[in-house]
């Protein structure tokens, strides 16, 4: 039989929406903006995120979005590989599930069985959620954390609602992570003092082979100097450190170009850290995601957590540190 | 291998003639047609058999060692239905739509609507698509197995169809069924292996892994270094594999001493 060339269709020519989602304002205004999508009404999320034997990289080639309500959690606490900064009371938030871009360490790949996209429209519940936490005290909420929120915002605002939110709550403190390069909705709005603006970067080599879809190291530098100089406070993160062949010059090299682009001494922060991965989502990315030599690395594990030897780890988080630490004083650079 | 299935032999026979399938020698179970990359099951009517009819075809050609890579349940349908979830992730040019699978015939808007739930837009009934996809779930990813209708009758003239104007109109979407089929096996050589080594690298590392007599977590060490090998290096641990293959250690510290300098070649060269 005669065979065609694959070509994948673009994102989302497919929008699966919850018959409980459906009349939601937020879903009509995702789905207006999305005019030539079939949509196809579903049950619960879940009908499509948890098939079996799901062919997660052509999804990943083709996603379809799913628009759906969260039900029963909206704050979860955070895992304690993920650094707290200093803040006692440290939770996360999933306002979507899975990612625009495909970085081959994100552990996104082994959580989930599918690639599709999923985005909760019920956003005011987890604001009174999180109005609700706040009676018990000051709080550190991390929002873009199952997924990249900023490189959303064209599909759902929501890094620019929370800002807004946790402006009028000074015990609350917001994260947006990104490795979006689109600064231009937060250009329009001012900045909080208590949202912060991470951005992840990597070295261009690392992000040129493992960071699919993400913009180059320049552009995530262009909008982070961006947010600066418009008063966000804006944590850089390195994390994670990979130990790529050459890992000593090219990170040389990569905080070289960070300190020539950004002014350090106006970061609020730096974050450090290594590759790290629960031991089963790496096992479920080997049969999922795209072979990397990452995958193969023979990690040690700690409880149910894989990651580099502890020589590797001080030596690559060391490097990194020292390098920083000419630029930001050491007790603003956080190692992981 | 992609499967084709129908409920009906007069929706089966264009197809059979387009694609140029053969019966097979099976003497027993659902009549099953194979050609050049694409065999055709017929179920008879109904959701049961026509799960039954794609499990059957599906063990016997894995059997014959060309289990099916998709599967496609085609024939025709009545206008009104119910929906299914089938992962579309590669382009076609043929509208979409729901569909419902009764057990029963269905004749009428306001049987349908008695039986299934809030019908939405134009949708389609069949009898077999559930069991179809029922059944297929087991062994494909929802990518995978999809649906053909070609709408022959409204559900006011349902029973009203002949067996030669069903063959008429299944011979009239030959053409767009084949195309379909085009993408279909497009998509699944196009979809990318998880595993970095290829078919020979693994029987060789095999090899090795039996003459070391190595234990499974070693197996799996040796393998790692392998994968690592290609994946960082961009070249094949055939070589070094090779290298390695002679050796014939005689007690376990000369194979861990020799397991050691295997990774440590894979890692270093």
């Amino acid at each position: 039989m005669r065979s065609a060339t694959h070509k994948p269709p673009p994102p989302f020519t497919h929008v699966y929406v919850e018959q409980a989602a459906r009349e939601h304002p937020e879903t009509r205004r995702v789905l207006e903006r999305m005019p030539q999508s079939r949509i196809v009404p579903i049950s619960h999320h879940k009908e499509i995120l948890n098939r079996p034997r799901q062919e997660w990289r052509a999804q990943k080639a083709a996603p379809a979005l799913v628009l759906a309500l969260r039900r029963g959690e909206f704050l979860y606490a955070a895992s304690a590989h993920t650094p707290d900064f200093g803040h006692g009371r440290f939770h996360y938030n999933a306002l979507a599930q899975n990612c625009l871009y495909d970085c081959a360490y994100c552990y996104l790949q082994g959580m989930f069985p599918s690639a599709h996209l999923v985005l909760f429209v019920n956003n005011e519940d987890y604001l009174a959620a999180t109005d609700e936490a706040l009676k018990a005290g000051p709080m550190y909420l991390a929002l873009s954390y199952d997924t990249d929120l900023l490189a959303l915002e064209n599909i759902l605002p929501y890094t620019r609602r929370w800002v807004d939110f946790a402006r009028d709550r000074p015990s609350l403190s917001v994260e947006i992570r990104t490795k979006s390069a689109a600064y231009a909705p937060l250009g329009r709005i001012a900045p909080a003092p208590n949202a912060i603006l991470a951005w992840t970067l990597s070295p261009d080599p690392v992000a040129k082979r493992y960071e699919s879809k993400t913009p180059s190291l320049a552009q995530r530098l262009r909008a982070a100097a961006k947010a600066m100089e418009a008063g966000w406070p804006v944590r850089l993160c390195v994390d994670p450190v990979l130990l790529v062949q050459d890992w000593h010059r090219i990170y040389t090299q990569f905080v070289a170009t960070v300190s020539s682009a950004l002014d350090l001494a106006q970061a609020r922060d730096v974050s450090i850290g290594v590759f790290r991965m629960n031991k089963d989502y790496l096992k479920n990315m080997r049969h999922r995601a795209a072979p990397t030599d990452l995958l193969y690395y023979p990690y040690t594990t700690t409880g149910n957590i894989v990651t580099y030897a502890q020589p590797e780890h001080e030596a690559l988080t060391g490097h990194v540190r020292d390098l920083f630490s000419r630029h930001i004083p050491p007790e603003r650079i956080f190692v992981q | 291998m992609i499967l084709l299935h129908t409920a009906l032999t007069p929706e089966a026979k264009p197809l059979a003639r387009h694609f140029g399938l053969q019966m097979s020698d099976r003497r027993r179970g659902p009549p099953l047609l194979i050609g050049d990359g694409v065999s055709l099951v017929v179920s008879g009517a109904g959701r049961a058999r026509g799960a039954a009819a794609v499990a059957y075809a599906w063990g016997s050609l894995a059997e014959a060692g060309q289990p099916p890579r998709a599967v496609l349940n085609t024939g025709l349908s009545a206008a009104e239905g119910r929906a299914h979830y089938p992962d579309m992730l590669f382009r076609h040019s043929l509208p979409e739509s729901t569909l419902y699978t009764f057990d029963t015939i269905v004749e009428s808007r306001e049987e349908a609507r008695s039986v299934s739930f809030d019908a939405p837009a134009p949708a389609l009934v069949d009898m077999e698509a559930g069991g179809v996809f029922t059944a297929m779930a087991l062994f494909l990813p929802p990518s995978r197995v999809h649906s053909l209708k070609i709408v022959g009758d409204s559900l006011s003239d349902a029973r009203s169809l002949t067996a030669n104007a069903v063959q008429k109109l299944m011979e009239g979407a030959t053409d767009a069924i084949a195309n379909f089929l085009q993408e279909l096996n497009a998509f699944c050589d196009a979809a990318p292996s998880t595993n970095p080594l290829k078919t020979n690298e693994e029987q060789l590392l095999h090899e090795v892994a039996e003459t070391l007599r190595l234990t499974a977590t070693q197996k799996a060490r040796l393998r790692d270094a392998a994968c690592r090998h290609r994946l960082a290096r961009g070249k094949s641990p055939m070589s070094v594999l090779s290298a390695f293959a002679l050796e014939r250690p005689t007690h376990k510290h000369e194979r861990n001493r020799v397991l050691h300098r295997l990774i440590h070649a894979l890692s270093n060269t």
